[in-house]
């Protein structure tokens, strides 16, 4: 093996080692071949047997970096999905009719007592908002007050109806007001086009009428409630006083006109004049009180206003096939919403894994590498 | 044994063809560069293990299917070569070595001295060995499992028979 001593080995050198290296070549035992051949004939089904280097054991299921990327990419996609449907929900439709203010709990007393209770019929459930059944504190007061007692009763009723819509809803709020025998005490109807549109009703309801109306209202077609409360006023005491002043002003208006017929002065006579006067117009006013008082008792007041302002276009009427395609639009806006937010979050994330991934390959080759160095 | 498949119908008539020209091969490098039977042929047969399992994520256009086999079985060989440093040192033993028969004639004693010569090389060293003359890769092959340029890899050759031939005329 002695060769001249230079530094450069020749092609017939190679060859030669070469052909001693070639000689010098491992190869597999007999039992080892024939072992592996029969895993590779049974494609590796039957588990390796355990041997010296028992740590080569096949990977355990780790997230490996190509798997990164798509794990990344779903998760990435899934929260933007989650994210922009959470805004979407939380932009569209009105939670419901912004209760008023209610004292649930009014004790009877103070309904004989003739104090205001209001009653919360407004809830966040607008199904529940259309039904027709009283809320229960007025049937309850309905139930201590039989014609005896006297109550006002007044509510308001909040509708919502596409902006297209507004003007068919104000004609049938007159026409259910007309079959209750009601009356329009004032009337605000606005409509620009499909944009937007609003009606204003201020109403009254004969009394007994008024939970069906109500209900009616409630149900009127393209239109669904936001908010409803009645109100109750025990006005018994008022309608008992205004009574009472009426018939001692009859009474003193009676013996006035005794007294003036018997009157034998002129000074007596002109005195009890004057004092008649006074007291005819005290029954004028005491009667016109009584008359309004009556009013407000047989005829419930209904504040009732249709807005569109919620933009309820695809709110809760029936199907219609420009709703669907409003809808299918606006499914279609979200999903390339959707597709453009992840598209945003995952270009700088793939240009990241773009230029990491090399350089992980590489980093790892050479950690692989160290083993050659300290064998 | 150094046959290279060609067009073949299916993956696993592909992967057949490929255990049977590569099986020695794959285990004649892995005994040059652990020098261990038993994790030699531990690593041989996870090698093919694993090129069953990713047999359909062989890309064709990245390069021949020997030099991704060996590039499987090379990071399972540095596998093992990184376990036996983190826990215990195997030591060399002769014994393991599976050489077809003692030297004995003047032919065998040239041999001999190249084995001496060879097994006094470091790892990177007894891997090139390994690959070109053991495995039968070619210089674009080891390139491709080395992962570094054919010219570079055509150098780091060359630099290793020399000293390999040094080694072997050094040899007494």
């Amino acid at each position: 093996m002695r060769r001249p001593d230079d530094e450069h080995i020749t092609q017939e050198e190679i060859a030669e080692l070469g052909t001693l290296l070639l000689a010098e070549r491992p190869r597999p035992s007999a039992a080892f071949a024939a072992e592996l051949d029969a895993r590779v004939a049974g494609r590796f089904e039957r588990p390796r047997p355990a041997r010296a280097s028992a740590s080569l054991r096949p990977r355990r299921l780790v997230l490996r970096w190509p798997t990164m990327p798509a794990l990344g990419a779903t998760a990435a996609v899934a929260l933007v999905a989650v994210v922009v449907l959470t805004l979407q929900t939380d932009g569209g439709k009105p939670t419901g009719g912004a209760s008023s203010s209610a004292d649930h709990a009014a004790p009877p007393a103070a309904v004989q007592g003739g104090a205001l209770m209001q009653e919360g019929a407004a809830t966040s459930d607008t199904e529940a908002l259309k039904s027709p059944a009283p809320s229960t504190a007025v049937q309850r007061l309905a139930h201590l007050s039989p014609g005896a007692r006297k109550v006002e009763r007044s509510a308001t009723l909040a509708l919502d109806a596409p902006a297209d819509r507004v003007d068919d809803v104000a004609q049938s709020v007159l026409v259910v007001v007309a079959h209750a025998d009601g009356i329009v005490d004032a009337s605000s109807v606005s409509q620009n086009g499909d944009k937007d549109g609003a009606a204003q009703f201020t109403l009254r309801i004969p009394a007994g009428r008024l939970q069906g109306t109500l209900a009616e209202l409630s149900k009127l077609p393209h239109a669904h409630v936001l908010s409803r409360s009645d109100d109750s006023v025990d006005v018994n005491q008022a309608y008992v006083s205004l009574r009472r002043r009426l018939a001692d002003a009859n009474a003193e208006h009676a013996g006035l006109l005794r007294a003036l017929a018997a009157a034998d002065t002129e000074d007596e006579t002109l005195r009890l004049k004057a004092r008649l006067d006074q007291v005819e117009r005290t029954i004028a006013l005491t009667e016109r009180s009584q008359r309004g008082l009556n009013r407000r008792i047989d005829y419930s007041r209904v504040d009732l206003t249709v807005s569109s302002e919620q933009g309820n276009d695809g709110g809760g009427g029936s199907f219609t096939p420009g709703r669907a395609l409003h809808d299918a639009g606006r499914v279609l806006a979200v999903t390339a919403g959707v597709i453009v937010i992840a598209a945003a979050a995952l270009v700088p994330l793939l240009a990241l894994l773009a230029l990491g991934w090399p350089l992980a390959r590489t980093l790892q080759r050479r950690r692989r590498e160290q083993a050659l160095d300290a064998g | 044994m150094t046959a290279t498949p060609t067009a073949l119908d299916t993956t696993w008539e592909r992967f057949e063809a490929l255990y049977r020209s590569s099986r020695d091969d794959v285990y004649a490098y892995a005994m040059t560069l652990l020098r261990d039977t038993a994790a030699a042929e531990d690593v041989t047969a996870l090698a093919f293990e694993r090129a069953y399992r990713r047999r359909r994520s062989f890309d064709r256009q990245r390069g021949e299917e020997r030099a991704w086999l060996f590039g499987i079985a090379r990071n399972a060989a540095l596998d093992e070569l990184r376990r036996r440093g983190r826990h215990a040192t195997l030591a060399f033993d002769p014994a393991d070595h599976d050489r077809p028969h003692e030297p004995v004639g003047e032919d065998d004693e040239r041999r001999g001295v190249v084995r001496v010569a060879l097994d006094g090389l470091d790892a990177r060293e007894r891997e090139l060995v390994a690959l070109k003359f053991h495995a039968g890769l070619s210089n674009a092959e080891i390139a491709r499992v080395l992962g570094v340029s054919e010219s570079n890899a055509g150098t780091l050759l060359h630099r290793t028979m020399t000293k390999l031939r040094r080694a072997c005329d050094a040899t007494p």
